[in-house]
C-alpha cells in the first residue's frame, strides 16, 4: 500500500488537503471570534511559530532518515510505547475526520439537504471515502492534486467577490482584546495549523528525503496565506461581536456574493467543489490512520480495514448529538487535543528519541574506545 | 485505463442527470416565489407579516390578495398578497405556506418592508431571522414604509414594467441617478446593527393616497411642478395614469402610490427618524454613495430663483475625526463635480464671474445642507449613520478602549467642519 511514492507537488497537495479543510470548516470564525480585529496579527504571529517549530522537527526527524513519528517512538520506547502512541494517533485522526465529517454533513444539511438526514449524508461520505481508499495512496493523491487547485480558486474567488461587503476599518482596534491575548492567549490559535500531523508521517513516503523541508515550508506559507485571506475576508465582512457559529465559515462569505444583476446566489458552485475536497480530505485522513495500523499489526492486506476504519468514523459520529455538542468537540476537545497531541507529545518524543539517539552514539563510542 | 474511467464518468454523470427528476423533493411547480414581504405588528398576534407572491405568467389574468386573517383587493396584477397574523416570521411562513397549498421559496424576494410602527420597536430579532435564512440573498433590499407594511405592498403595482419583481429591481436603482434614497440590504442592516463604529438606516416608503376622480388632474400638476425640482423620483414616475398599474384602487376607493424616497434612521434596531429626500443626498454625498443628481441651488442672480445642478463624478470625500475632550471634532472634505443645467437670463454661463458667484453659492449651499444633515442625525436621533466611528476606531489600541470611549454616546456631542469645493464643468450649447 505505502509502496507509491510522492513527489514534491503531490506531497504539498496532502499536506495541503488537511490543512485547508480547517479553513473550510468553522476554524477562519473560530480564530475571528477569539481573537477579534487582532486575528490577522494573530495569524502572522502563530505562522511564525509554526515555522519555527517545522524547522525543529526538520532537524529532529534529519536524524532519522526514512522514519516516521510511530518508528521513532519504537525507538524510543520499544514496541510497547510505540502501539499505545500508534492507537493514540489512530484514535485521534478517526476522531479528528468524524468532527469534521459531522460538521461539514451539518453544514450540507442546513445549506441544501434540509429535508435529507445528516446520517445519509454522512453515511454517502464514508462508502465514497472506503472506495477511493480502497485505490491506495496513488488514487488519493491524483484527487488532492486535482481538488487543491480548485479548493484554492474557491478562496482566493470568495475574497475578492466579497469585496464589496468589505469595511477595512473593522481590522480596528489592531490589537483587539489585548497584546496579551493576542501574543500570549492567542498562542492556542496554533491548533488551526493541527493538520501538520501528516509532516510526521509524510517522510518516508516522499521520493526524495530532501523535499520534506520544502513541503513543509510551501505548505505552511500557503495554508497561512490562503488562511489570512479567508479570516480577512470574515473580518472585513462581518463585524467581529458577530459571533458566525457557521459549521461552514466560508460559506457564509460566499453566499453573499454576486456578480451583477444576472449571477447572484453562487454558492452552490462552491460546494461542488468543497464536497470531493472533503472526500479527498477524509481519504488522505484514513490513508494515515491505515498507515499506522499497519505498522503496529504487521497486517499484510490493508484494505479490508478500510470500510472498519470508515464504519468506526461513522458511529462516532453518529453519536454527536447536536450543534452545541459539535461546537464543544471543534472549539474545545478538538483545539487543546490538537496542541497536545501533535505539537507538544510528538515534539517531546522526538525531542526525546534524538536523545537517546545521542546518548547511545556516545555510549557506543566510548564502548569502542574502551574495547 | 483512461477510457475506462471516462465510460464510468459517464454513466455516473447520465444517471445523476437522467434519474434526478424522480428522485427530487420539490419541484419549481411545489413553489410559490416569494418577491417582497411586509413586517407589520399584528392585531391579535405579534406579527402580521405579508407575502407578495409572484404569480406564474400563464397565470396572471387576474389576481387578487387575500387569504390569512386580513386581505385587500387590489386590479389585475402579476402578484398574489398574502398576509397571515403570527407570532414569530417562520409561524408566519408556515401559516401561509398551509393557505396557499404550495411552499413559499423567499430565493426571489427582493424587498422586505418593516412598518414605521414596528421598526420603532425594534427589529433585531426578525434581522437575525432574516439574515439565518438560507433562501432569502442577502442582498435583498430593506425598506421602512411609514404606512403599513401590508398597505405598501398591496398598492405596489408597476406602471412602466409588466413584472412587479422587475419592477421592484428598478426603483432600487433610481437611487443611483435621484440621489433621493439609499439602497440598504439585508447584509447591510444586519452588519450596521451588530457594528459598533455605525448606525442603520434603509429606505423609506410611503403610499400615498388620493381620490380617484382627482387623480388625473393631481398627477398632471405634479408632473408640470417636477421641473421645479429639477429631479423624478418615484412619486413622479409613478404619477401617470391611473388606470394603469401603480396606482391600485383599495377598499375604500382610493387611488394609491408608492413612494420611495429619504431614509429611515435607526439608532441600533430602532427606529428613531427619518430624512426628507433632499437630507438623503448630503448623506450620499459625505458616504460616497451618490453617483450623481440633479440639484437645485439657491440663485445667486436673483432671489426667488434656483440654478439646476448636475452632480456628478465625485471625488472621494475625506472625513477625519479628532478626539478631544469636548468630543468628537469632525472634519468633511467634499468636492463636487457638476455641470449647470439652468437656462436663464439671469447670468451668463461662459462669465467667469458669473460661474464664480455660482461656485460660491453652490459651496455655501452644499455646506449648509452636509452640516444640517450632521447635526440632525447627531443632536437630533443621535445615531452615526454616517458611519465616522470608522474614521475614530483606529486611534484606539484595544476593543476595551474603543467600547469605553463610547462612540454611540460621544457621537452626540460632535462638532462638525464641513468645507466643499465644487467645480463647475460645463453648461448648455446655448446660453
Amino acid at each position: 500500500m505505502n509502496s507509491y511514492k510522492l513527489k514534491l507537488l503531490e506531497g504539498i497537495a496532502i499536506v495541503l488537503t488537511i490543512l485547508l479543510s480547517h479553513i473550510l470548516l468553522s476554524v477562519p470564525s473560530e480564530l475571528a471570534t477569539t481573537t477579534a480585529s487582532s486575528t490577522l496579527l494573530n495569524i502572522v504571529f502563530v505562522t511564525i511559530i509554526t515555522l519555527v517549530f517545522f524547522l525543529i522537527i526538520y532537524k529532529l526527524f534529519s536524524l532519522f532518515p526514512g522514519c516516521n513519528i510511530i518508528d521513532i517512538s519504537e525507538f524510543l520506547g520499544g514496541k510497547v510505547f510505540k502501539f499505545i502512541y500508534g492507537v493514540c494517533y489512530i484514535a485521534y485522526i478517526l476522531v479528528l475526520s468524524s468532527i469534521m465529517i459531522r460538521l461539514f454533513a451539518e453544514g450540507l444539511a442546513l445549506i441544501s439537504f434540509s429535508h435529507i438526514d445528516v446520517d445519509f449524508i454522512m453515511l454517502t461520505f464514508v462508502i465514497a471515502v472506503g472506495i477511493l481508499n480502497s485505490f491506495g495512496l496513488k488514487a488519493i493523491s491524483r484527487l488532492n492534486l486535482i481538488i487543491i487547485p480548485l479548493m484554492i480558486l474557491s478562496i482566493v474567488f470568495i475574497f475578492f467577490g466579497s469585496f464589496g461587503e468589505y469595511t477595512f476599518q473593522r481590522v480596528f482596534p489592531l490589537l483587539g482584546y489585548g497584546l496579551k491575548e493576542t501574543f500570549v492567549d492567542g498562542i492556542s490559535n496554533i491548533y488551526s495549523f493541527s493538520g501538520l500531523y501528516v509532516l510526521f508521517f509524510i517522510f518516508p513516503l516522499l521520493t526524495k528525503i530532501s523535499e520534506f523541508k520544502k513541503i513543509g515550508i510551501a505548505s505552511i506559507l500557503s495554508y497561512s496565506f490562503f488562511l489570512l485571506l479567508s479570516v480577512a475576508a470574515l473580518l472585513f465582512s462581518i463585524p467581529q461581536i458577530a459571533n458566525t457559529t457557521s459549521p461552514l465559515s466560508l460559506y457564509v462569505l460566499a453566499r453573499q456574493i454576486s456578480l451583477g444583476d444576472y449571477i447572484q446566489s453562487i454558492d452552490a458552485i462552491f460546494l461542488l467543489i468543497w464536497i470531493p475536497f472533503m472526500l479527498a480530505y477524509l481519504s488522505t485522513n484514513i490513508h494515515f490512520a491505515l498507515t499506522t495500523f499497519k505498522q503496529l499489526t504487521n497486517i499484510k492486506y490493508i484494505s479490508g480495514i478500510v470500510y472498519c476504519f470508515c464504519a468506526v468514523i461513522f458511529v462516532i459520529a453518529l453519536v454527536i448529538k447536536n450543534m452545541s455538542e459539535i461546537n464543544i468537540l471543534s472549539n474545545v476537545v478538538y483545539k487543546y487535543l490538537s496542541i497536545g497531541f501533535v505539537f507538544v507529545l510528538s515534539l517531546v518524543i522526538l525531542i526525546l528519541a534524538c536523545l537517546k539517539k545521542l546518548i547511545l552514539k556516545i555510549l557506543k563510542k566510548e564502548a569502542t574506545f574502551n574495547v | 485505463m483512461f477510457k475506462k474511467m471516462f465510460y464510468v464518468m459517464g454513466i455516473i454523470i447520465f444517471c445523476a442527470v437522467a434519474f434526478s427528476g424522480y428522485l427530487h423533493e420539490q419541484d419549481i411547480n411545489d413553489l410559490a416565489y416569494v418577491i417582497a414581504v411586509g413586517f407589520d405588528v399584528g392585531n391579535d398576534d405579534k406579527l402580521k407579516l405579508t407575502f407578495q407572491i409572484s404569480i406564474p405568467s400563464g397565470n396572471s389574468s387576474g389576481s387578487s390578495g387575500g387569504g390569512g386573517s386580513s386581505s385587500s383587493e387590489k386590479g389585475v396584477s402579476d402578484t398574489l398578497n398574502q398576509t397571515v397574523e403570527c407570532n414569530s416570521f417562520n409561524s408566519g411562513l408556515n401559516t401561509a405556506n398551509n393557505i396557499i397549498s404550495k411552499r413559499l421559496n423567499l430565493s426571489h424576494c427582493k424587498f422586505i418592508i418593516f412598518s414605521e410602527e414596528l421598526a420603532s420597536l425594534g427589529i433585531l430579532d426578525y434581522i437575525y431571522t432574516l439574515e439565518n435564512n438560507i433562501e432569502l440573498r442577502s442582498n435583498c433590499n430593506i425598506l421602512v414604509s411609514t404606512s403599513t407594511a401590508e398597505e405598501f405592498i398591496n398598492s405596489s403595482t408597476p406602471i412602466l414594467e409588466h413584472s412587479t419583481s422587475k419592477y421592484y429591481e428598478i426603483i432600487t436603482t433610481s437611487s443611483k441617478y435621484s440621489g433621493y434614497t439609499s439602497n440598504a440590504t439585508l447584509n447591510s442592516v444586519y452588519t450596521s446593527i451588530v457594528d459598533d463604529f455605525s448606525e442603520t438606516s434603509t429606505m423609506l416608503g410611503n403610499v400615498q393616497k388620493e381620490e380617484e376622480s382627482s387623480k388625473d388632474e393631481s398627477s398632471s400638476s405634479e408632473e408640470s411642478s417636477s421641473g421645479e425640482g429639477g429631479s423624478s423620483d418615484g412619486e413622479n414616475s409613478s404619477g401617470g395614469n391611473s388606470s394603469s398599474s401603480g396606482q391600485t384602487s383599495s377598499k375604500d376607493g382610493m387611488a394609491s402610490d408608492i413612494i420611495i424616497g429619504g431614509m429611515a434612521v435607526f439608532k441600533k434596531d430602532k427606529l428613531v427618524g427619518t430624512l426628507s429626500k433632499e437630507e438623503t443626498v448630503p448623506y450620499l454625498i459625505v458616504t460616497d454613495k451618490l453617483k450623481e443628481c440633479v440639484v437645485s441651488i439657491p440663485s445667486p442672480f436673483s432671489e426667488g430663483n434656483y440654478i439646476d445642478l448636475h452632480i456628478y463624478d465625485f471625488s472621494k470625500t475625506k472625513n477625519s475625526v479628532k478626539l478631544d475632550s469636548s468630543g468628537p471634532q469632525i472634519t468633511t472634505n467634499v468636492t463636487l463635480k457638476s455641470t449647470i443645467l439652468s437656462n436663464d437670463f439671469d447670468f451668463d454661463s461662459s462669465s467667469n464671474e458669473d460661474i464664480e458667484k455660482i461656485i460660491s453659492a453652490a459651496s455655501d449651499y452644499f455646506k449648509e445642507q452636509i452640516t444640517n444633515y450632521y447635526e440632525k442625525t447627531a443632536r437630533e436621533f443621535k445615531s452615526d449613520i454616517t458611519g465616522l466611528g470608522k474614521h475614530a476606531v483606529y486611534k484606539f489600541p484595544t476593543i476595551d478602549d474603543w467600547e469605553e470611549y463610547n462612540w454611540s454616546e460621544k457621537f452626540e456631542t460632535a462638532t462638525f467642519d464641513v468645507n466643499v469645493q465644487v467645480n463647475i464643468e460645463s453648461s448648455y450649447f446655448i446660453s
